[in-house]
């Protein structure tokens, strides 16, 4: 029985969202190369995934369960997720323009974000109540812009030195990317 | 019997979502961010809707 | 002549994971043997297959503007479809797979066909490019996941996985001389790192003419 703290410390530090399970990588190479992008990125996603989860892990236990229909959960997250993002555009754009400029041209883009979908699937096969989900919900999104933020910050760096020639672009990130992966895997002993 | 309740299900969300893309749609741009820039060179996903490759085709 | 072009061209030129860097999620995740990476790959021919033929038959009644969402959806159903047949005929695939499998909706290189060439062109060309870059992918997972494997665990081995049974294992490198960081995360990225650096050198020696920075 894992407590709420656990489940964030961990889904922040040990079982990374990017250096773990190899999520949300898509965007993470695309996105990644000025610290300002990376940072609205981040709140981008911590947005969209806390407030997906919510509302999948409600439609799945309060509408899938009772009518057995446990199958449609993957085509019911997919357009739960695709709505919230639609409709959080429409109400950033609406109250809050400072917001959209700063966050809101992300947010298409992490409709089909793999770090999204894996954490309403993974709430719902690893059994958690409501607040460890949403424990969960906070901590992967946060280990996310940690992650991609250290990124940008390498990658602002990388771009000005003297790198070999088949490794400009994306190879040399990766390399960074798994020393990154050495790092924080030393944090495994911490829980 | 129970495949009538997912049908209903999927075309209840699938309606939801059309009222919001079209919702979404209709709301125009703030004034100050009608020329945001995503700098996302070097990422090959083009089926993001603000790829840069779908300017091309909205600008003929 | 052009169908030969499209169909190879998955493979070095336009390589989807190492080229183009899409799908890299389930890549590195997934890559850590050599029955893993054949399956996934096999899971994501079939996706790709039946995602490019049904979006092609259906190219001329989905309007423009809600395109994707459409072939999100489309693409979850034959997703779950293969998921559940996956689970009831190759159960070790399955638990070694756990929810890659469903996150191959999302997989960049699907959406990105279906949007790039099935939705322009008819159906046997598409099917025929689904399976082009379904084995390019494949084959790319195929080397990440053997290099790694061989290195990592120092063992290779094959079991059939509709019934368990051992094809092939051979012992490569001793149980002492293993380097088992291939098998972590970072072997994992370093790996990558690595095969896409000599894609894009190999890219870069067949156009020494040109005075250029480099491939991005």
């Amino acid at each position: 029985m894992q407590t709420i703290f656990t489940i964030f410390l961990t889904a922040i530090l040990i079982n990374n969202v990017i250096l773990s399970k190899f999520l949300g990588m898509c965007p993470f190479l695309g996105v990644s190369r000025k610290t300002s992008s990376a940072l609205g990125m981040g709140f981008a996603v911590t947005f969209v995934i806390v407030g997906a989860s919510i509302f999948t892990y409600s439609l799945y236990y309060l509408v899938l369960v009772p009518l057995h229909l446990e199958y449609m959960d993957l085509i019911t997250f997919i357009l739960v997720i695709a709505s919230f993002v639609q409709f959080t555009e429409m109400f950033i754009k609406k109250f809050s323009p400072a917001l959209y400029k700063s966050l809101g041209i992300y947010l298409p883009l992490i409709t089909t974000n793999c770090a999204v979908l894996y954490v309403a699937l993974d709430n719902i096969s690893s059994k958690y109540d409501f607040w460890q989900m949403l424990a969960s919900a906070f901590g992967v999104p946060l280990g996310f812009t940690l992650i991609l933020y250290i990124f940008s910050c390498i990658r602002e760096r990388l771009d000005e030195s003297n790198v070999p020639l088949p490794f400009i672009g994306n190879p040399i990130a990766l390399v960074c990317a798994a020393i990154m992966a050495l790092a924080f895997s030393g944090l495994a002993g911490l829980i | 019997m129970t495949y009538i309740y997912a049908i209903v299900f999927v075309g209840i969300l699938a309606m939801f979502y059309a009222l919001g893309y079209y919702l979404n749609h209709k709301t125009p741009l703030p004034k100050e961010c009608q020329d945001l820039k995503l700098e996302c060179e070097g990422c090959n996903i083009t089926s993001c809707e603000v790829h840069p490759v779908h300017d091309i085709k909205e600008e003929e | 002549m052009n169908r030969m072009k499209n169909f190879t061209a998955g493979f070095i030129r336009e390589n989807p994971v190492f080229g183009l860097y899409l799908g890299i999620c389930s890549t590195l995740a997934i890559s850590t043997s050599l029955n893993n990476a054949l399956g996934m790959g096999i899971a994501v021919i079939l996706v790709l297959i039946v995602s490019n033929a049904v979006i092609s038959l259906m190219r001329n009644i989905i309007p423009d503007d809600i395109r994707i969402p459409v072939y999100i959806v489309i693409i979850a159903a034959i997703v779950k479809a293969i998921e559940m047949l996956i689970h009831a005929y190759m159960p070790s695939i399955y638990n070694a797979l756990g929810v890659f499998i469903q996150l191959i909706v999302v997989n960049c290189i699907i959406l990105g066909r279906a949007e790039a060439f099935a939705s322009k062109n008819n159906v046997f060309d598409s099917m025929l490019d689904g399976l082009g870059m379904g084995l390019g992918y494949t084959f790319s997972l195929v080397m990440i996941s053997v290099i790694r494997q061989v290195l990592g665990t120092g063992i290779i081995d094959l079991t059939n996985p509709m019934t368990d049974q051992l094809i092939f294992q051979l012992r490569i490198i001793p149980e002492n001389y293993k380097i088992s960081m291939f098998t972590t995360s970072t072997g994992a990225f370093l790996t990558f790192a690595l095969l896409a650096a000599a894609l894009a050198a190999y890219k870069n020696s067949l156009e020494p003419k040109t005075k250029k920075k480099g491939v991005k």
